[in-house]
């Protein structure tokens, strides 16, 4: 991580309850431009949450009881929706586990780009398609992935397909939560891949979540370990993960099985 | 639309599982290794071949959400292979503690219990006790973890080692991951459009392996061994 560089999203002391239950504790963490930080953590640890409340779009029920989220020296929680509608989608954006869901099964996928694309900014009808085309092949499908809709596109296409979208408008920060998950490892390699060369490309700041150590070991530079909406530890990747000093996270890294592993059982946290 | 011709999910396929051991399948996605798992619980007739299964079979799947009954108690799906096979009242009741305890749940807590009051860990424990119980010779396992958290996958992993073990159980074990595949066969196979680019004992396959599809699939595991010593 390069201090010299501005952070572009500070989260501060971030506190959420969900029915009187405190889901996020004190989280405090900062993005910046070009860098992959990833937030780890089990199921229920409130990673996910943590990467929605960066866009505001928590669960009803939840209240944030104290902290900020600082991003172009503006709290996000003191913004109008208006100005918070004016910021998802196109200067930060979320890429969600589930691709299946979180496409429109009826639209096209060239509809459904050119719509995050209007919601922010305006196009003429060749240059919009000219802009469709550019995005499409920039995440590595060809041009006639536009014509079709989701269930004609494999689980990884569709996953490109929603990271043009996702960029469409150029955003600074891009919330990848669970990317990778559903996909076969050949597929999730070329997916991160092609998430570092795009990062690198844009400059773009990237908030990684994922449960998967090694998935962390491929594209993160910098490391937040959740355990029970705490941040338990965090650094850089070469920190967190080869010298760890916090026990919670050895355990989850050494119970996963390693290639050639000898050992008869796993240990369990 | 057009005539489609008929898909061969699973293609001319020849294996055998020795008593007691695991045999791991292995492949992405589309490659036939789920097929081969119902054909051999009968779940589906091939086209051409044979399935021999000696002894009793069962199966665990990779979605404990979707394979348990969302209307029946925790005791009522353990029962059901027994009920099945009319074992009496007494004795069920009997079965289900011991094998609850086996998958370390409570008896009290979970018996009256439904599916939905529990996580997806718990939940799979639930699908694989309610296999145990009726103690089949063989046991087909889709997948059975890769939709938990590796702390939960490290627990059930100890957990089927350690049964196998006392009971003497064949697996069949099928997964996408390489490293819990190694973790848990003796032997593996390598399935890629429904065919086996290669079979052989799982030291000699990962530290060995001749096939190009096998290689490349071992190099993109994300492996950090040098990680943890």
């Amino acid at each position: 991580m390069n201090p010299m560089q501005d952070k572009i999203l500070e989260v501060k002391n971030l506190t959420l309850t969900v029915r009187n239950k405190t889901v996020v504790r004190d989280v405090s963490f900062e993005l910046f431009p070009g860098q992959i930080t990833a937030l780890v953590g089990e199921s229920g640890s409130g990673k996910t949450l943590t990467g929605l409340s960066l866009l505001r779009l928590f669960p009803n029920e939840a209240i944030c009881k104290n902290g900020c989220i600082m991003f172009a020296n503006r709290n996000i929680f003191d913004l109008s929706s208006e100005e918070m509608r004016k910021i998802r989608g196109n200067r930060i954006s979320m890429v969600f586990q589930e691709p299946f869901t979180a496409m429109n099964p009826v639209m096209c996928v060239g509809r459904q780009i050119s719509e995050t694309i209007e919601a922010h900014q305006k196009y003429l009808r060749k240059d919009m398609l000219k802009r469709l085309v550019e995005l499409v092949e920039l995440v590595c499908l060809s041009r006639d992935v536009l014509s079709k809709y989701p269930h004609e596109l494999s689980g990884g296409m569709r996953q490109r397909a929603l990271l043009a979208m996702m960029i469409a408008c150029n955003p600074e920060i891009l919330i990848l939560d669970e990317p990778t998950t559903a996909l076969d490892v050949s597929v999730q390699k070329e997916i991160l891949e092609l998430i570092d060369t795009i990062r690198k490309q844009r400059n773009l700041s990237v908030l990684f979540i994922t449960h998967d150590f090694s998935v962390v070991n491929m594209i993160a530079d910098s490391v937040c370990v959740m355990k029970n909406g705490k941040i338990v530890e965090k650094g850089t990747k070469k920190s967190v993960l080869y010298n760890s000093q916090h026990e919670y996270t050895r355990n989850l890294i050494a119970c996963i099985p390693r290639l050639g592993d000898t050992r008869r059982r796993l240990p369990v946290g | 639309m057009g005539k489609k011709e008929p898909v061969k999910a699973v293609d001319d396929v020849s294996f055998t599982v020795q008593k007691g051991k695991t045999f791991g399948l292995v492949g992405e996605s589309g490659c036939g290794k789920s097929t081969i798992a119902k054909m051999i619980v009968g779940m589906l007739v091939p086209s051409a071949g044979r399935v021999t299964v000696i002894g009793d079979k069962d199966i665990v799947f990779q979605d404990p959400y979707g394979s348990l009954n969302p209307r029946m108690t925790i005791s009522q799906i353990i029962a059901e292979p027994l009920v099945a096979r009319s074992v009496k009242k007494d004795k069920i009741e009997r079965s289900i503690k011991e094998i609850l305890a086996r998958v370390r749940l409570d008896y009290g807590i979970c018996k009256d219990k439904y599916p939905h009051q529990f996580s997806g860990g718990q939940r799979q424990r639930i699908a694989i006790a309610r296999v145990l119980i009726h103690k089949p010779d063989v046991i087909v396992l889709d997948e059975p973890v890769s939709s938990l958290d590796v702390s939960i996958q490290a627990g059930i992993l100890n957990l089927l080692k350690d049964l196998q073990e006392e009971f003497n159980l064949t697996y069949l074990f099928i997964s996408h991951d390489l490293r819990v595949v190694e973790f848990m066969s003796d032997v593996v196979g390598v399935m890629k459009n429904g065919k086996f680019v290669e079979v052989a004992p799982s030291d000699e396959l990962y530290r060995s392996p001749k096939s190009d599809y096998t290689k490349m699939l071992l190099a993109v595991v994300p492996d950090f061994s040098e990680m943890v010593k």
